[in-house]
């Protein structure tokens, strides 16, 4: 048994740090990894709780079966869903780059919405009352008033109706007094002022969308057991989110208010996804995330690169009714008239449109995209070690957190080759790989990132390096049960394509996304569950619809000392 | 000649040249200036990027330190300061995020650990009317890993909370003049002329908003609400930030209500419409990227193609605040750790990496052509520090002491890593240089100080008569004055 404390011993050419603070989590409970040669800090789908058991596939006996409950969702929410939701309650399509908001970056393996990483930051207050304002402006008043206020004068009733209706949709849930009278000031500050109601009921608007009810999900962590049943508004907001990366919309929000989701949740589901431009964004802002497109470059080319991969997807998932295993083979994609000469082949016009790829054996499925290339290309020209990580966490869901420890970091500049040797990429990582230690990690994902060798860090193709020396796409996999061999890119994407591991993994990062945590042990046999729902038909639907359904899906678990002070009243 | 070219030199020569500064000084009604004969305090933290090899270091006033020997006499260089921060991976970061806090970094991505000294400073002695300025040209290294702005950063109001810096000339323009200007009476406490009613009504509406919103927050973050610790100490902090606004928002409905301003006078924020001086330069004729008020777009467009015009417009803005009293505490950034920013104008001479590149594969050996290439860098990022220290060493802007304005302020100079060896990227064997001072500093020495960069931080705290223990006590084996003399501090 390899303690998870040991540290990492790979000679990487580079020194990169990853935050899987859950990996020191699990460690410092005393979990072990199984791996056997590797010693680093690594965890693999069938090696993550130290119980020795497998994962993978139903659990039989309903006894043993662990449940996956995490913690009340206690987050910010991301800029996407922030401006999503705006459009979601208001209409109102803000650009977000018009705003001085920070900056949001997700880990490789891991997604925005991670709850650990959406913490708030710093000098925010004043760019989320500049959306706010900006988005108060741009609804129509004399809408929102007739939709949600009883009457349109200065009348307590009047301000009551308006606070109540309004602020359950934006807050997801029902006014309290405390709220409710905050808001109520507002009226009377206008009145005090001699404005007209629907100047209140516009300064009320930016107030909630300022509320910590609206930029953050926060879920209740109060009950008297370990665990509880989320409410039908928590309910309705996580289904929003896991479909449209946004907030509930007036329809959801009214069958949550009629305690009724619980037996219409499919129905709502159904109506969710077939509003294909909010399910389709939520897709696309995904797909960034999962193939860290948002880490390639700016520009309209690069643009183009990123609309050809959502494209990819999107007509397979709505056009073709096709799983998502088929976009890691697919030979016929969508590029515009740039994008098509980047690649090197003759343009259809400026527009995008459709391609067959036959011709061009270097590209097959989204992994020799250029935006995925140069999403996951940190060091130019080329980066094998970079590439390999890649396919190794957001394909098989597996785990390397670089060292740290002066020894280790040491041993890693001692074993670096430098690029002044004019060797190969491929040929540095192989003498490195000469060290016993160094290969025991970089055996496992060097080969997986040696088939995207001949391509640079645009993601263009070339078939020598900038010293002359020959690049192909060619190698041999070996870690875990996964081992295969290939000749080039193409037999790579077959193999990849038929792995069980990859796609379990895509149904484990789906599961990530749609609960906003890091998954652990305890989410093992839900992994198993949401994967055996959906392989039959592995597309994104499916897969969404299946966490949906999912018992565990309304489970939240109760903080202790949020239980204690109940306990004590 | 381009539209675009003509503004930019426009920009540039017309509006941010020294030549601007007399009428801009004579126009501001609140210059803080010290007693006639006495040299107002001043500290600025100046920070460059990816390190000083020890190679370099102990080679003296020569080769890559050689645009800082005009300076010699008026520098202590502090050599041997070790930050204790094991990593080395990470060190872009950890090591920025200490640099001039001492603190080690509060968590992996939320940013420094504690108060940055020009703020404390700020904090403890600016008049009023001078404002806090940190000024920062760098490109970021996005997917180095950790907060960008953890790097980014180097002036911080508290643990996890930075002061906005500016890099666009346009907004170290606005940050430092606009606001005070075309505004009569004292913008400070009202003119005593009638209140536009139209704007009290705004100030009192957004301020209804904010109290509102102020309110939901301490409700959240109240024992009763049914959140955990956890959750409400994250709320708690959107909660400060909210009641800081509020309280700002609530002070400038009771100026209006006085017949004042909207923006207070050394506020140090820029709000509302342009003001008049930046009608010099027409919208139109700005490059995007220039005249870019988005700081991210500005970042990656003009590191690359007007990296040094900026960094001299920014140094001339900054060297003319602190003459002119508008400043006297502040940070100012050169290049970044982990930037990707390949020098333009040394590929010429082979050098096509950046220093950060070179950094990572330096050998500490003259002969060797990274230590070379990388010496040419960091000999291109001391020429940026000597043209500021030049501005500021200006005899033509004399202190009321006679002194120039360098000689008077105490400029601390430093960097995130050490590089001591081969490829060592980590936080020991740091050089920092202490510059000016106003005779706190012993000049023209260079010392060994085999402590660390928090200790260092301290005695430049005491130096400043900062009366408080500065960075993390932990941190410190040195506990009296005696120490100082290591660091080239004489008082």
């Amino acid at each position: 048994m390899t303690n998870l404390r040991q540290t990492l011993v790979c000679g990487g050419i580079q020194c990169r740090i990853e935050p899987y603070t859950w990996v020191l989590r699990i460690a410092a409970l005393s979990v072990a990894v199984a791996l056997s040669s590797c010693s680093g800090l690594i965890r693999g789908r069938d090696s993550d709780d130290g119980s020795g058991e497998p994962s993978g596939g139903l659990v039989n006996d309903p006894a043993a079966r662990r449940v996956s409950v995490g913690p009340a969702v206690g987050r910010r929410l991301t800029h996407d869903e922030y401006f999503n939701s705006l459009e979601v309650l208001l209409g109102v399509e803000l650009d977000p780059s018009a705003f001085e908001l920070q900056r949001e970056t997700n880990s490789r393996g891991f997604f925005r919405n991670d709850a650990e990483s959406v913490a708030f930051r710093s000098d925010q207050a004043e760019a989320y009352e500049a959306i706010a304002r900006s988005a108060a402006e741009q609804v129509s008043i004399d809408s929102l008033v007739r939709t949600h206020a009883s009457c349109q004068d200065h009348r307590p009733e009047c301000y009551r109706s308006f606070i109540d209706s309004l602020g359950r949709l934006i807050m997801r849930a029902p006014v309290v007094d405390a709220e409710r009278g905050l808001f109520e000031r507002i009226f009377d500050v206008v009145r005090g002022e001699g404005g007209p109601f629907e100047t209140g009921a516009r300064l009320v608007l930016e107030a909630m969308l300022q509320s910590p009810r609206f930029i953050y999900r926060l879920e209740l962590q109060q009950g008297s057991a370990k665990t509880r049943e989320i409410d039908d508004y928590e309910l309705a907001t996580r289904l929003a989110f896991l479909v449209w990366n946004a907030v509930p919309d007036a329809e959801l929000i009214q069958v949550a208010t009629q305690g009724d989701l619980r037996s219409k949740l499919e129905d709502q589901f159904e109506r969710l996804w077939s509003d294909g431009r909010r399910s389709r964004r939520a897709l696309r802002q995904y797909i960034e995330q999962w193939l860290r497109l948002d880490a390639g470059g700016a520009g309209a080319l690069n643009d183009d690169m990123r609309e050809e991969t959502y494209r990819l997807f999107e007509r397979l998932e709505w056009d073709q009714n096709q799983g998502v295993l088929e976009a890691l083979t697919a030979k016929r994609t969508e590029l515009s008239g740039r994008l098509a000469e980047f690649y090197g082949i003759a343009s259809q016009g400026a527009e995008f449109d459709v391609y067959d790829l036959a011709d061009q054996p270097e590209r097959i499925g989204f992994l020799t995209h250029a935006a995925v290339i140069a999403g996951n290309t940190n060091f130019a020209p080329t980066s094998i070690i970079d590439r390999g990580l890649f396919v190794y966490s957001s394909l098989f869901c597996r785990f390397i957190s670089i060292p740290e420890d002066d020894a280790t970091v040491a041993l890693i500049e001692e074993q670096t080759v430098p690029p002044d040797s004019r060797l190969s990429q491929r040929e540095r990582l192989a003498r490195q790989r000469e060290n016993e230690l160094c290969a025991s990690c970089h055996g496992q994902f060097d080969p997986l990132g040696f088939a995207f060798d001949p391509y640079d860090s645009a993601g263009g193709y070339r078939t020598e390096d900038e010293f002359g020396n020959a690049l192909r796409s060619q190698g041999e996999v070996s870690f875990g049960d996964v081992q295969f061999s290939y000749a080039n890119v193409e037999e790579f994407a077959q193999n990849i394509a038929a792995r069980p591991e990859v796609a379990e993994c895509i149904a484990e990062k789906s599961l990530q996304h749609g609960f906003g945590r890091r998954l652990l042990g305890q989410d093992r046999d839900l992994i198993a569950e949401v994967f055996s729902g959906a392989k039959g038909e592995l597309n994104w639907k499916n897969l969404l619809r299946t966490i949906a359904m999912h018992p565990e899906f309304a489970l939240v678990e109760v903080a202790g000392d949020v239980k204690s002070a109940e306990v004590a009243k | 000649m381009s539209r675009s070219a003509y503004g930019r030199r426009r920009f540039l020569y017309g509006l941010g040249g020294v030549t601007i500064g007399l009428p801009v000084a004579a126009s501001i009604p609140n210059l803080v200036r010290a007693a006639p004969g006495q040299a107002p305090p001043r500290y600025v933290s100046l920070y460059f990027g990816n390190g000083l090899p020890r190679l370099f270091a102990d080679n003296g006033y020569r080769g890559p330190l050689g645009p800082l020997s005009p300076f010699q006499s008026k520098l202590a260089m502090v050599t041997g300061l070790n930050m204790n921060e094991a990593n080395s991976s990470s060190i872009h970061w950890t090591g920025t995020s200490r640099f001039g806090v001492g603190h080690r970094m509060a968590g992996q991505t939320v940013g420094a650990g504690g108060e940055s000294l020009d703020n404390a400073l700020h904090r403890k002695f600016a008049p009023p009317g001078s404002i806090l300025l940190p000024v920062n040209l760098t490109r970021e290294a996005d997917n180095l890993g950790g907060d960008p702005r953890t790097r980014h950063y180097h002036s911080w109001k508290r643990a996890g909370t930075w002061n906005r810096e500016v890099q666009n000339p346009r907004d170290v323009w606005n940050v430092v003049f606009s606001d005070c200007m075309g505004q009569s009476g004292d913008p400070m406490n009202g003119s005593g002329t009638a209140p536009d009613p139209e704007a009290v009504r705004r100030s009192r509406y957004r301020h209804s908003v904010l109290d509102a919103v102020k309110g939901q927050y301490e409700e959240i973050v109240s024992s009763r609400s049914g959140y955990s610790a956890g959750i409400r100490g994250l709320v708690s902090d959107h909660l400060e930030l909210v009641r800081e606004l509020e309280k700002k928002v609530a002070d400038m409905t009771a100026r209006l209500e006085s017949g004042g301003s909207e923006t207070p006078m050394g506020s140090g924020t820029c709000e509302g419409a342009p003001s008049p001086a930046l009608n010099i330069v027409p919208e139109q004729a700005c490059t995007p990227s220039l005249c870019s008020t988005d700081q991210s777009q500005y970042i990656r467009a003009n590191t690359d193609a007007n990296w040094n015009e900026v960094w001299r417009l920014n140094a001339e803005l900054y060297a003319m605040a602190l003459r002119m009293g508008r400043v006297h505490y502040g940070t100012l950034g050169c290049t970044g750790g982990g930037d990707r920013y390949a020098i333009p104008e040394l590929g010429s001479r082979g050098v096509n990496k950046s220093p950060h590149e070179y950094a990572h594969d330096f050998r500490a050996d003259w002969n060797n052509d990274n230590a070379q290439k990388f010496a040419l860098c960091v000999e291109w990022i001391m020429e940026k520090i000597a043209y500021f220290l030049q501005l500021l060493d200006d005899s033509a802007w004399p202190d009321p002491n006679g002194g120039t304005v360098l000689d008077n302020t105490l400029v601390m100079i430093g960097t995130e890593m050490g590089t001591p060896g081969n490829g060592q990227h980590n936080g020991d064997y740091m050089t920092f240089f202490l510059a000016g001072g106003g005779g706190r500093i012993q000049s023209g020495v260079h010392r060994f100080a085999g402590n660390t960069d928090t200790e260092f931080y301290n005695a430049v705290a005491r130096a400043m008569n900062l009366g408080e223990t500065f960075g993390d006590s932990r941190e410190f084996t040195d506990s009296g004055r005696q120490g100082d003399a290591l660091f080239g501090i004489v008082r």
